[in-house]
Formats: structure tokens, C-alpha cells, sequence
């Protein structure tokens, strides 16, 4: 067990200037200071990767610019499921004692430092170099074909994933910090040009610059800390051509989280799952068992995603609008569900009592699962 | 047309105009991307064998902007993922109008490749009912 202390997350969009390395920086400072640590507190530094840094040694290079001398110090790759993956270690590691209070951060400059094609090669990386790659496709290629199996199996057109969009973006609408908060509908999302058929444009998120950061203690220092009940994982292939479409690790991952945290689905107040497209929004939510086979286009058209509904949904905006900075894009899911736990999160807070909260990141494609079921104090 | 010895070690990858299946001799595990060893049971007795290259559609996109890596950039590409009868998925190119569910059949296209060795694409077309 561990408790998230501090969180920062930056805005994301296209910010030119900053490098990765300023990004994390920034998210760092953030989380330092909501959690009224200094830097010299932190006795463990993570960092996720960041495709236009591609540095061997994250971590230490963080450190030594903010001036921290951990006892531990890594660089983690799980794709957009790196975020998550971090708090499992950081959270085994103050169970542990291996350590006390563990920073987690990352950061990138995706849409503005492209330049050096080190983003492309590292992204390409999610296909198989002999067997997919030289083939054509691309990330939202495998990302299509999982869509085309979805709609078929379930008899449905594409426009059934629309609205998934749709609500994330009304919820951006409300985050000062989010990259696109100009509100679309339906229509709008099936007018966008076709990426990869049958992925539009609004079916995909952004890339972005940004920053995201957390402090992992292993006792709570105030009542606005959020407990980590339980964490799960699941990673049964890399190669979207190997994937089981039937069994993902999605479930796995989340009733491991669940079991561990002694609560079922029925206890779970909101949730941020990691929507990379509409399509993996609806896959993760359905084998979560967040929503019926089939029916997550239709929930969220019916509300039940929003602040108001059933089961508020990335309320800040997911990756499909408040943006994808790499690795910070998986965490943003989480500081949004800690600031809604703590009740701070301002005019998007959920308007009942929030207790708990589920959040999954998936990387590759559908390659690699980890949840983790939050608590308030 | 292509007319080559198929080799038992070499597929479309590596210039020979065939799919090849493993299968495990120990378990009976079958698979698709090329491994020494079972990943089922570890086992390194594993056998390849020519598919037949027919199968089912289970998945198809048509990508409108082909990634950096592709052999070649046609334009608007059909890719689909299919299972073959022999148990296993191949992920190949299609015709963009290619239909979830229906049957299909290899043939490979011939690309420029990398030095004087052309690159092989398998491309399933449809096979009829
Ligand atoms: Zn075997």
C-alpha cells in the first residue's frame, strides 16, 4: 500500500520551447510542492521515457538537474501503460522500505520536437520490424484493424464510437489546461478525414507537449493524500497480430486490482481509462466490465460518462482532448482522478460524493495493462 | 510470377513467396511470427510448415497515410488481419473494399527492395464463396 501525496500536471498541447527534460522539470516542481516536499525529501526519482529524448538514464539525468540524490533511480518503458506501471514500483517500493518518499514524472515535448525523428523510430517500434511494419501500417492502423474486429462483432458503424469523443471533449471544455476544449458533436467526428478506415481524425487523440508528476509516500501526510488500494497488471503480447481480442489482460489486470483493493466494479464512483482512440476507450471500458459488450458508444451518447452521470469518465478530457504527451498522457488520467478524490477539482468536480476510482492505462497495442483502484482519505 | 524452392526456414520475410506455420512437436502449439522455441511450452522442437494461404478476414483497415518503413507507398493501403486455416493470424494487405467475415487467398506482390533482393508482401485477395 502507498499513498499519492503530491501531483502536478502541466498544460498539454503545441507549446514549443521547452525540451522534454524542462517538461518533466516543471511537472516535478508541481508535485513537490502539493505535496510540501523539497527535493531534498525524495529518496526515489522514476521517469518515464520520452520518445524525443530517448535517454538511457532518465531518472539520473532528472536528478541531477533538479538536484536530487536518490537512493533510487530508474527509467521505465511500458508504453502508454508506463504511468501506471511506475506507481505499481513506487508503491511496492515504500511498502518495501526501500524507500520513503518516491518521485514519478514525465514529460515530453511529442508535437513540437519531432524534428529529430527519434519520436517516429521509438513509436514505429509497436510493430513487428519483419512481419507488420514493412506492410504500411501505423500505430492508428493497429489501432483500426482492433476497430474493424470491434464494429463487426458487435454489428455496429462507425459512428458508434463517436460519441466517446464527444464527451471528451465537453470535458476539456472545462480544464483550462486541456488542448482542445472547442466543443464537437457527432457530426463533427464523422466529417473528420479518415486516418485509417474506420478511424477519423476526432477517433484519434493528439500528440502533445506536456508534463506529469506524483510523490508516492508509504504513510499519508495529510488528508488530502489518496490511498492506492490495489494494483493489477496484465501483458500477454506485444504484436498487435498475436493479441487475443477475446482476453486483452484489460480484465485481468483490473479484477487483480480490484481483489487486491477488497472492492468489486459496484464500488467504483469514476474512472480514468486511457483512450488513446475511441476504440480503446471502448474496448478497455467494455473488458473492464465498465460497460455491457457493444454498449459503450451508446453510454456515453446517453451521459452516463459525464460529471452528471453514472460513472464520470477522464474528466479532464482524456487523450483525446486534453492531449498525449507521451507517457505524462497516461498519468494525466490519474492527477485528474486524485484531484477528484481530494474533492479540488474545481468547476469539474463531480457534483456527489466521489470515494473511489479505477484507472487503466494500456500500451502498444492492448499490449500492456495496469490498473490501480484509488481511495480517498 | 515468382518460382522458388521453399526453403522450411525462410518465409515472405526473407524473399520466399510463402507463409510458414510453426508448430510445436511438443505441445502441438501453433504460431505465426518466428520463434526458436515454443512460446507455449518452451519446447525447441518446432517445425515450420507452408501454409496453404487461405483463411478468414478478422480484421481490415485502409491506411491513408502509409508509415515510414512500409516497402513501398502506394497511397491508400488495405491492410487486414486473417486467420489462415492452418489456426494461426497473418496480418497482410487487402483491397481497400476487402469485407470483415469473407474468405480469402494469398498471392504476393513483388516490391523493390533494400540492394538487388526484391522485397514479397502477401496480399489477400478474395477468394470467392
Ligand atoms: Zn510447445
Amino acid at each position: 500500500m502507498g499513498w499519492i501525496s503530491g501531483v502536478g500536471l502541466t498544460s498539454f498541447g503545441r507549446q514549443p520551447g521547452p525540451s522534454a527534460l524542462d517538461w518533466q522539470v516543471r511537472a516535478a516542481r508541481t508535485a513537490l510542492a502539493d505535496a510540501g516536499l523539497t527535493h531534498r525529501d525524495v529518496d526515489g526519482v522514476l521517469v518515464g521515457y520520452a520518445t524525443t529524448l530517448g535517454h538511457l538514464m532518465p531518472a539520473n539525468l532528472l536528478a541531477e538537474r533538479i538536484g536530487i540524490r536518490p537512493r533510487i533511480a530508474f527509467g521505465t518503458s511500458v508504453g502508454g501503460a508506463t504511468g501506471l506501471a511506475m506507481l505499481n514500483q513506487a508503491e511496492a517500493l515504500v511498502t518495501a522500505g526501500e524507500a520513503a518518499r518516491v518521485l514519478v514524472v514525465a514529460g515530453e515535448d511529442r508535437a513540437s520536437g519531432q524534428s529529430t525523428d527519434t519520436s517516429m523510430r521509438t513509436l514505429a517500434q509497436v510493430g513487428h520490424p519483419a512481419y507488420e511494419v514493412p506492410l504500411g501500417a501505423n500505430v492508428p492502423a493497429y489501432y483500426a484493424l482492433l476497430a474493424s474486429a470491434y464494429l463487426h462483432r458487435h454489428g455496429l458503424a462507425p459512428a458508434a464510437l463517436a460519441p466517446l469523443a464527444v464527451q471528451m471533449r465537453a470535458h476539456a471544455a472545462a480544464h483550462a489546461g486541456a488542448q482542445f476544449r472547442v466543443p464537437i458533436s457527432v457530426a463533427d467526428v464523422e466529417s473528420s478525414k479518415l486516418v485509417a478506415a474506420p478511424l477519423r481524425l476526432l477517433d484519434c487523440c493528439p500528440v502533445s507537449d506536456g508534463g506529469a508528476a506524483f510523490v508516492v509516500l508509504a504513510e499519508p501526510s495529510s488528508s488530502r493524500d489518496v490511498r492506492v488500494a490495489g494494483m493489477g497488471q496484465a501483458h500477454l503480447h506485444q504484436h498487435v497480430t498475436e493479441a487475443d481480442l477475446e482476453d486483452l489482460g484489460a480484465r485481468r489486470s483490473a479484477q487483480e486490482a480490484l481483489r487486491r483493493a477488497g472492492v468489486t466494479l459496484d464500488d467504483i464512483d469514476l474512472a480514468g481509462i486511457y483512450d488513446s482512440f475511441t476504440v480503446t476507450l471502448a474496448m478497455l471500458l467494455e473488458e473492464i466490465g465498465l460497460a455491457a459488450p457493444g454498449k459503450a458508444g451508446a453510454m456515453a451518447a446517453a451521459g452516463e460518462f459525464d460529471r452528471t452521470g453514472r460513472i464520470p469518465l477522464n474528466t479532464h478530457g482524456g487523450l483525446l482532448s486534453y492531449g498525449h504527451a507521451g507517457v505524462a498522457g497516461g498519468m494525466a488520467h490519474l492527477v485528474e482522478m486524485v484531484m477528484q478524490l481530494r474533492g479540488e477539482a474545481g468547476e469539474r468536480q463531480v457534483p456527489r460524493q466521489v470515494r473511489r476510482a479505477l484507472v487503466h492505462a494500456d500500451g502498444g497495442v492492448m499490449s500492456a495493462h495496469v490498473t490501480v483502484v484509488l481511495e480517498a482519505a | 510470377m515468382v518460382t522458388t524452392t521453399v526453403t522450411p526456414d525462410r518465409d515472405w520475410t526473407t524473399g520466399e513467396p510463402v507463409i510458414l506455420v510453426s508448430r510445436c512437436r511438443s505441445c502441438a502449439h501453433r504460431w505465426y511470427i518466428s520463434r526458436d522455441a515454443c512460446p507455449a511450452c518452451g519446447s525447441p522442437d518446432v517445425v515450420t510448415v507452408p501454409a496453404a494461404g487461405t483463411g478468414q478476414v478478422v480484421a481490415h483497415t485502409t491506411v491513408h497515410r502509409v508509415a515510414a518503413g512500409a516497402v513501398d507507398e502506394p497511397g491508400p493501403v488495405g491492410i487486414a488481419l486473417v486467420d489462415l486455416d492452418e489456426g494461426v493470424r497473418v496480418m497482410g494487405r487487402c483491397a481497400p473494399e476487402t469485407v470483415v467475415g469473407s474468405p480469402v487467398r494469398v498471392v504476393f506482390l513483388i516490391r523493390p527492395g533494400e540492394s538487388d533482393q526484391p522485397a514479397l508482401l502477401p496480399f489477400f485477395e478474395a477468394a470467392g464463396p
